[in-house]
């Protein structure tokens, strides 16, 4: 016992086992000549040593047997504790909402939960016991299932959100998430797995759905904003030949109040497409200076109180999807602009070493504490607080922004101190 | 004179749209037809337009057919065929059905009057 498992804590009874052991390794006989010939038992009176050592030897028996009694008793608790673990292990499966298989490992299964039965309507009888691909018709019989469980899960251990699509025999045309895990248990280490299924079939109709709705109601928005912008231009270009330009002044900020509106839609629509990874980039070469350039020059033109500088270094070609990534620097300018309410300043600067490009946009506003800074990028995330809260907007820029520069594998980040100013950079890599 | 102007037909299940763009394009001195019904697109006859300005989801007709169609006529590939949608992908669909150009909605007029002007020209 000792040497099969030396690591274990001894107990107090084990302990006392072991002391007594060591008291008979103490005493000189061999066990063989004490059967043999054995003087003791004709002289009572008198202790020879070898009496007394079948004295001690006796004591010794006895408390063996006294400590292999304790030994037992604690055993029974152990055995208690076990069962105790094995009923909260059963009741966290039978607790838990999703289906849920326990296998060995040769993928047969021991137990299932309750949600496992009712969601592919198969019984407790044809379940338990059985091999995985073996159960109802063979449903489970998943060419990608298998190399999941048979060569992913042994070397990693664990499975994550795997998406498996399949038509069941009983509950038709389903996608299933996968999780998976093994588990090693008991002194033998053999492995448990732990399957968990999650019927997600619904979840991603209704995504889809959004997805739909968002598209449809962007193109419905966009249609009579398209014809009252139509109307905007109309009338402006007949106030523009009239030379009447104070009313061509009041046509073109309906006309920019139109594109805020346009913009917003579009950011909403971008969401969804993001979440369903549908966003589509156009690519090409590009002088990434003139980007910036032109667009700083576009945003100049809507603030009267901020001076854009610009400090850019020798330009590179970039290649990416132009608009997108105009796109995030007019959404850096516009926040800038926007958080920065008491600065007549904003530097936009470019740094070009061999192997990145990186854009910055300084301004001298409101600034972000260390915990905003790790947020800002998520989605729908604005800044709380009774004064940030004032600034319009909806919290979609930056995500947009941040999902654009990592699928051009470049890097987005933010420096900042609070009432001090942010910095908001990129940096994209610089291939071919 | 009149027949110098070039003939621009507009299609789009929108009234107010259309409307607008005949104004526009009117202004600019070209003639417009204009039409809700994209069904009538797809059997122009003579005499035919110098260029067509094609919405793509138009009340049951697929603007993206129309134009497969068209540019699939004889008598009628090599009329210029603009889409113009506020679909986002539109670039995409514009490829996939052979149109020459896409705008997306809403435009800028000097961008679409561009357009418009560089493909009449061409023809
Ligand atoms: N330049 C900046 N200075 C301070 N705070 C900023 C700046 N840019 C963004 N933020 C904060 O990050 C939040 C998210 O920004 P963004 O995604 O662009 O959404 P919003 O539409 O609210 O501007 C903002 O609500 C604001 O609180
Ligand atoms: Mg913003």
């Amino acid at each position: 016992m000792k040497g099969k498992h030396p690591k274990t804590a001894l107990t107090p009874a084990t302990d006392n086992l072991q002391k007594a052991i060591n008291v008979k390794a103490d005493m000189d006989i061999t066990p063989l000549a004490f059967q043999k010939n054995s003087p003791a038992q004709s002289d009572e009176s008198s202790h020879t040593p070898r009496q007394e050592k079948i004295i001690k030897l006796k004591e010794a028996v006895e408390l063996t047997q006294e400590y292999t009694n304790e030994i037992i008793s604690e055993l029974d608790v152990t055995n208690e504790e076990l069962t105790i673990t094995r009923d909260y292990a059963d009741a966290i499966i039978r607790t838990v909402r999703g289906p849920l298989l326990v296998l060995n490992k040769d993928l047969r299964i021991i137990s299932a939960n309750e949600a496992f039965y009712n969601a592919f309507k198969v019984a407790p009888n044809d379940t338990e016991n059985r091999l995985l691909y073996d159960l109802g018709n063979r449903q489970w019989n998943i060419p990608k299932l298998r190399i999941l469980l048979e060569e992913i899960l042994p070397e990693k251990n664990t499975i994550e959100d795997f998406v498996v699509e399949h038509d069941f025999k009983d509950i038709g045309q389903k996608t299933m998430l996968l999780n998976a895990r093994t588990l090693r248990q008991g002194p033998d280490k053999t492995s448990l797995i732990l399957l968990a299924i999650e019927d997600i079939t619904e979840r991603q109709q209704l995504e889809q759905q959004k997805d739909e709705f968002v598209s449809i109601a962007s193109h419905e928005l966009k249609t009579p904003i398209t014809s009252v912008k139509a109307y905007t231009q109309i009338l402006g270009q007949r106030f523009r030949k009239a030379k009447d330009m104070k009313s061509v002044e009041l046509i073109e900020k309906m006309d920019s109040q139109l594109d805020k509106l346009t913009d917003l839609i579009g950011d909403l629509l971008d969401v969804t497409k993001i979440e369903a990874g549908r966003i589509q980039f156009h690519e090409s070469h590009f002088d990434f200076n003139d980007l910036v350039e032109e667009t700083v020059e576009e945003l100049q033109r809507t603030t009267e109180k901020h001076q854009i500088k610009q400090e850019l270094q020798p330009s590179r070609m970039v290649y990416g999807d132009r608009d997108r990534l105009g796109q995030v620097l007019i959404n850096f300018l516009t926040n800038a602009i926007k958080y920065s309410p008491h600065a007549n300043k904003i530097i936009v600067s470019t740094l070009v070493d061999k192997d990145n490009v990186t854009l910055r946009v300084q301004d001298f506003g409101v600034g972000l504490s260390l915990e905003d800074q790790a947020k800002v990028f998520d989605r729908f995330y604005r800044v709380g607080g009774s004064d940030q809260a004032t600034y319009p907007g909806l919290g979609l820029g930056l995500y947009i922004a941040s999902d654009i520069i990592k699928r051009h594998k470049g890097r987005v980040w933010v420096e900042s101190l609070k009432a001090k100013g942010s910095t908001f950079c990129f940096s994209l890599p610089m291939t071919k | 004179m009149v027949d110098t102007k070039k003939k621009i037909l507009v299609a789009d299940d929108n009234p107010a749209i259309l409307d607008a763009l005949k104004i526009m394009l009117e202004e600019e001195g070209y003639v417009v037809e204009t039409t809700v019904d994209g069904v009538t697109v797809q059997d122009i006859k003579e005499p035919l337009p110098d260029l067509l300005l094609l919405d793509i989801w138009m009340s049951g007709i697929d603007g993206r057919n129309v134009c497969k169609l068209l540019k699939s006529g004889p008598a009628t590939k090599h009329i210029p065929v603009i889409m113009i949608s506020a679909t986002k992908d539109i670039e995409q669909i514009a490829k996939d059905s052979g149109a020459d150009d896409c705008i997306s909605k809403p435009f800028q007029m000097e961008y679409l009057l561009a357009i418009v002007a560089k493909y009449v020209n061409k023809h």
